[in-house]
């Protein structure tokens, strides 16, 4: 039976934008992951571009449970303001049920999308379209109830610590060795302050977190995205390409090596 | 007529508000499209 590699996160580990990606229909094979991944074992891509963390959890979660010979599992853990909620059954949900939900989604500044994606067209068209669907399936009036009277930092930090913590519970129980890294700090910084010292709670759940599982690219957990950026990758419209991945690569071999092993 | 004004006055705040935050979070998470 062949090992499965399963990997987790949002559109940095799906590999948008980078030079194999074709309108992001299928995972890339250019992506940090994907690099990573043994050569003998079975790529499973669970993540999705636009996902929250309790998205990014959810589908891995599920490929865990749905596979029953996982070797290795790695995430990439994303920024704190998406939000993953079971609609009502429409057609154009992920099965038919969830939706991934930003701050984009909201009709306030529609303007700057357009700005930023006018120089690609297929890009804007996809948006278009997706705008148009959002409408439909009630996401477009939900993200705009969201971030108008409930979302906020607190909220958000609470609720990826817990879909990390409940990940890496499950992962630790059923025996699976993992790696876990982040895209950008503000998983666990508001600028200079860490999270954890919002409160009581904050603290206690940010000790829950196995932070000896996890690689960062600098220090106060530095994120890829960051790491791309501060030593001047080059960059898609707003992602980090391929030469930004196989360096990251290179630099979370050792981390991968000691918390893996020899899969 | 106080009143109307004092409502008008919390609603555009309320607006101005919901409208930084939203620029702050597209400022951290730039990421547009799925």
């Amino acid at each position: 039976m062949t090992k499965k590699f399963i990997a987790g996160g949002c559109s940095f580990t799906f590999g948008h934008e980078l030079s194999d990606d074709d309108q992001g229909r299928e995972p890339s094979k250019k992506s940090w992951a994907h690099v990573l991944k043994p050569k003998d074992h079975q790529y499973i891509c669970a993540a999705s571009p636009g996902s929250g963390n309790s998205g990014i959890a959810r589908r891995v979660f599920n490929e865990v449970a749905r596979n029953p010979d996982v070797d290795c599992v790695v995430v990439m853990w994303s920024f704190l303001s998406r939000y993953d909620w079971a609609m009502k059954r429409h057609n154009s949900l992920e099965g038919s049920r969830w939706a991934s939900i930003s701050p984009w989604d909201t009709d306030k500044e529609q303007g700057r999308v357009f700005e930023q994606l006018s120089k690609d067209k297929d890009q804007l068209e996809i948006w278009n379209k997706r705008r148009e669907i959002a409408k439909h399936n009630g996401t477009s009036q939900f993200a705009e109830a969201i971030y108008r009277y409930a979302g906020n930092m607190y909220h958000e930090a609470y609720l990826s610590w817990k879909s990390i913590s409940w990940l890496q519970n499950i992962l630790e129980k059923k025996n699976i060795p993992f790696m876990f890294t982040l895209a950008d700090n503000s998983l666990f910084y508001d600028h200079q302050a860490h999270l954890k010292g919002l409160d009581g709670l904050m603290t206690a759940m940010h000790n829950e977190i196995d932070l000896t599982k996890w690689f960062s690219f600098g220090e106060r957990m530095m994120g890829f995205n960051q790491w791309a950026s501060l030593n001047d990758y080059e960059y898609a419209t707003t992602h980090p390409l391929d030469k930004a991945h196989e360096d990251a690569v290179k630099l979370m071999l050792p981390t991968f090596n000691k918390l893996i092993g020899d899969i | 007529m106080f009143t109307w004004i004092k409502n008008l006055w919390n609603k555009f705040k309320q607006e101005r508000v919901y409208k930084k935050r939203l620029k702050e979070l597209k400022k951290k998470d730039p990421f547009i499209y799925k």
